[in-house]
This record gives C-alpha cells, structure tokens and sequence, in this order.
C-alpha cells in the first residue's frame, strides 16, 4: 500500500520557481491498478518520481508499506527502491550492452541476490511472455518487446508497488493495449500496486481507477 | 705496467688487443680469444692481459695506435692523450704549461671523475622528472577517459539507481573499470619497457663503438611489480573523481529524458 498527503514540489530556477505538485493526496491499495491521467506538464512525472523514492518531496508526507520516506537518508532510501518499488519509463531504458535477461536481473544484482536467485529473471521474462528473448540484446528487440523486458525488470525483485510513466507513450495502440493487459495480469497475478501515467483516455480505461492531475493540483477521485 | 699472461703486440700490432686486468675479468676473456671493437665491430685477437695496477687502466682495452686510428677512421690524429705525473706536486704547473698550448685542454682525473659524476646525477634527476611528468600525464589521461565516459552515461546511472543501484555500488563499478583500465595499460606499459629496452639495447650495439656483452637493460619482477602497482594506484587516485560523479548522480531527472 502507498499513501501521499500534502505532497508539495517546487522546483527553483534561476529566476522563478515552478510548483509541479500543489497539496497532492492519494491512497493506493494493494491489488489495485490506478491511471494517473493529465496533460503534458501536469506534473504525472513529478509524482511518481517522489512516490518511487528518486526524487524528494518540498513538504507532504509519502508512505510506501507503512513506512514514511520522505525524510531517509539516501542509503535507506536505496533499500526502499531495492525492495518496494518498480520503475517503467516511457523508453524502456534498458542497457544497451547486456542482454534482455541481463537487464531483468540487474534489480537482483543489485540488491546482492543474483547468486541466489538465477531462475527469477528467466520466470518473469515468461511472464511476460519473452521466454525464448533472453540473449537478445535490446537493440534486437521492437519497442513492444523491449517494454515488456523493462516491465519484467520492474517486477523481478517483488516490489509491492509499480510505477511506470507513460510506458506506452512510443508505442503503437496494439503494443499499448497489451502492455496495459499485462499489467491487469500482474496486478491480479502478484497482489501488486500499480500506478500508470498516461495521457490514453482509452488505456486509463482499462485500469481499476482514473485520478487526475491538472496544474499539479489532484482534480478528482484522489484518495477514493 | 707488466703483463701478467699472453705476449706484447706482434710486430705492426694490427688486429690485436691487450686487455686490462678486470676487463679480461668481466669480459670472460683470455689469450687467443676474439672481442669485436670499433664501429664496425671488427673481432681483434687478444694477445695478452696486464697485470693488476689499481688505476682506471685495469678497465681498459689497449689497442697499438696506427691499429686504433684505422679502426676509427681517425688515421693520424688524436683524441686524447693520458699522461701519468711521476710526482703529483708538479700537476699544477703541468697544467699550466698545457694551458699555454693552443688545441689542447688538459683536465685532471679527479676534474674528469666529478664531471662523470655529474652527468650521471643529472641525468638521473632528468630521468626521474620525465618519469613524473609521464605519470601526470597518464593520470590526466585516464581522469580525461573516464569523466567523459561517465558523463556520457550518467542516464544510464540514474537507470541503475531508479533500479536498485546504491552510490557505492555505481562508486565500486566506476573504480572498478577504471582498475581495469589502469591495469591494462601498465601491463600495456611495461610490455612495452620490455621490447623497447631490448630494442634500444639492439640499437646500442649497433652504433656503439664497443658495448660490453650480456643485458645492458635488465627487468627485475620486483621493479616491475612495483610499477604495474604504482599506476594502479595511481589510475584509481585518478579515477576518484569520475566515479564520485556516477555515484552521485540523481536518478529523478532521467524519466524526463527521452532517448
Ligand atoms: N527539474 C525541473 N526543473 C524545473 N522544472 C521542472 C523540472 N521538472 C519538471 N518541471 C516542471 O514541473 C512541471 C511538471 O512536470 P512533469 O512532472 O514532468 O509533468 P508531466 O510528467 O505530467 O508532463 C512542469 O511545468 C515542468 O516544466
Ligand atoms: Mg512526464
């Protein structure tokens, strides 16, 4: 479960300061597949940044499984990604030089499983449906592929939460539509959170809940 | 100065040679056997081998004149001539009577040793100096190589934070490949050292008029170990700087980059 209340972000430049999130609150349950819907500059980034512990918070409180995160230091912060959080961007963002089940196991290494744990990368790869894709590198793969690789690294070390921010922003609306239906599958699969930015009036469609952002402001529907 | 085994030059002397006592020594030369001197490393025939003096001409290869001047092409003249003083009070005013001779500049041995001594100290210093600026250079190489590499991939560092990346593990991995890089390049190094001095030593022989035999350039594991040790250290000091960058690189601005 994730919880944000109050949740402020100002970024300063140089001559202004911008306010991405103004008083932003909402509640994520377990097993619950939520569309963040808003235009471009609403501030859907801004958000699921600070909720997936990358960036801090200018005021407001950010719970991930009971635990407040906003104000850890950058090790423990490094814990709660390891163990909580998923991350999918709009480009997949794998590494370019490892193969596709490489980068599904990097989590893993990462958090010091890889010796223990060879077979994860290679089930979730299945799940999603890339079981023979494995010693490809990315730039052998289609977009829809390689998404699906970057979804299945998400998932590899069981966080209770997935964030992923228009992860079918450069797809076709086939490749999207699939990529949406695999994460019904997961959500219903694994008990998982899932929190999507999309500007996909369509693909908000298929998920439990839409919330929506506007000028950094949460329009409806918040903690519902 | 008296021999102590072999004969005196025969006749003209042409092609022959009498040894000091400690070149015959270190050379592992005897009576009848042959050394190649001169530019064009003629084999002469040595035919004797002096007694032990205590002076510099134990050291020496003694050729009869006419023998050496052809042997030089110097047919005629003369480079330099050694005088021994019966008494050494009288080297002062020999100086000065030398002096007076145009063309010849005479020096003492205690003159001529200091200046060797000299020459070796500084050129040793310079050795040093050009070793050191070597390493600054190298090391500036290698912080150049490796900033630019990590800048390249700071988004793929902020992936690997968004991903469970610790800054000490993106610290560790950067160290790490600059470890690689430094050691590559000091195995590179002395690989190098070692074709090169036993090239420069092929060199030496060639254009050297007499090069004593066995290795002039020796590499010893405990100097090589040593050094392959010191730039490795020395690309890790370097590559501190780069790897502090990867490791404290913020992962939040690479979702807003679009590849
Ligand atoms: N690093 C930053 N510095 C300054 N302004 C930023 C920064 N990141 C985002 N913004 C601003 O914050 C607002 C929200 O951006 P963002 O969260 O990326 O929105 P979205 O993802 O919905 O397009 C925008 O006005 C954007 O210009
Ligand atoms: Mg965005």
């Amino acid at each position: 479960m994730a919880e944000i209340s109050g949740l402020w972000k100002s970024y300063s430049l140089s001559a202004e300061t911008v306010e991405a999130l103004r008083s932003v609150d909402l509640v994520l349950q377990p097993g619950e597949m939520v569309a963040l819907v808003g235009s471009s500059g609403s501030g859907k980034t801004t958000l699921l940044s600070l909720l997936g512990c990358l960036d801090r918070p200018t005021r407001g409180v950010i719970r991930v499984q009971g635990l407040e995160v906003q104000d850890l230091r950058e090790r423990e912060l490094t814990q709660v990604r390891r163990k909580q959080i998923g991350f999918v961007f709009q480009d997949s963002a794998l590494i370019p030089t490892i193969t596709a089940l490489e980068n599904v196991g990097l989590p893993l290494s990462f958090a010091g499983k890889s010796g223990s744990d060879v077979e994860a990368p290679r089930l979730m790869l299945a799940q999603v449906g890339l079981a023979e894709k494995g010693t490809r590198y990315p730039a052998e793969l289609s977009g829809g592929e390689r998404q699906r690789v970057a979804i299945a690294r998400a998932l590899v070390h069981r966080p209770s939460l997935l964030l992923a921010d228009e992860p079918t922003g450069n797809l076709d609306s086939e490749n999207g539509h699939r990529i949406f239906a695999l994460f019904r599958e997961l959500v219903a699969a694994h008990r998982l959170c899932v929190l999507v930015a999309t500007h996909n009036v369509e693909l908000a469609g298929m998920a439990d809940r839409r919330v929506y952002l506007r000028d950094g402001r949460m329009v409806n529907g918040g903690s519902g | 100065m008296s021999l102590q085994r072999g004969s005196w030059f025969s006749g003209s002397g042409s092609g022959e040679a009498i040894l000091g006592y400690n070149a015959a020594a270190t050379l592992a030369l005897n009576v009848g056997d042959r050394l190649p001197v001169g530019p064009t490393h003629r084999p002469v025939a040595i035919h004797g081998v002096f007694d032990r003096s205590g002076t510099q001409d134990d050291g020496m290869i003694f050729l009869p004149l006419p023998f050496a001047q052809e042997l030089f092409d110097r047919q005629g003249k003369l480079t330099g001539v050694g005088v021994r003083l019966k008494s050494l009070d009288r080297v002062q005013a020999f100086l000065e009577k030398m002096f007076n001779l145009p063309s010849v500049q005479a020096i003492t041995m205690t003159q001529f040793r200091s200046t060797v001594v000299e020459f070796v100290a500084t050129s040793r210093i310079l050795l040093m100096l050009s070793a050191l600026v070597a390493s600054f250079i190298g090391a500036l190489g290698v912080l150049n190589a490796m900033t630019m590499s990590v800048a390249e991939r700071l988004r793929e560092f902020g992936l690997m934070k968004a991903v469970g990346a610790s800054p000490s593990d993106l610290f560790g991995l950067t160290l790490l490949e600059t470890g690689c890089l430094g050691l590559l390049g000091a195995l590179l190094g002395t690989l190098m050292t070692a074709v090169g001095g036993w090239g420069l030593e092929a060199l030496l022989r060639q254009v050297v008029p007499f090069v004593p035999p066995g290795r002039l350039i020796v590499i010893d594991t405990v100097s090589a170990v040593g050094s392959i040790l010191a730039a490795l250290l020395l690309a890790m000091a370097a590559g501190l700087y780069p790897a502090a960058r990867a490791a404290l690189v913020r992962p939040a601005p690479i979702l807003r980059q679009v590849a």
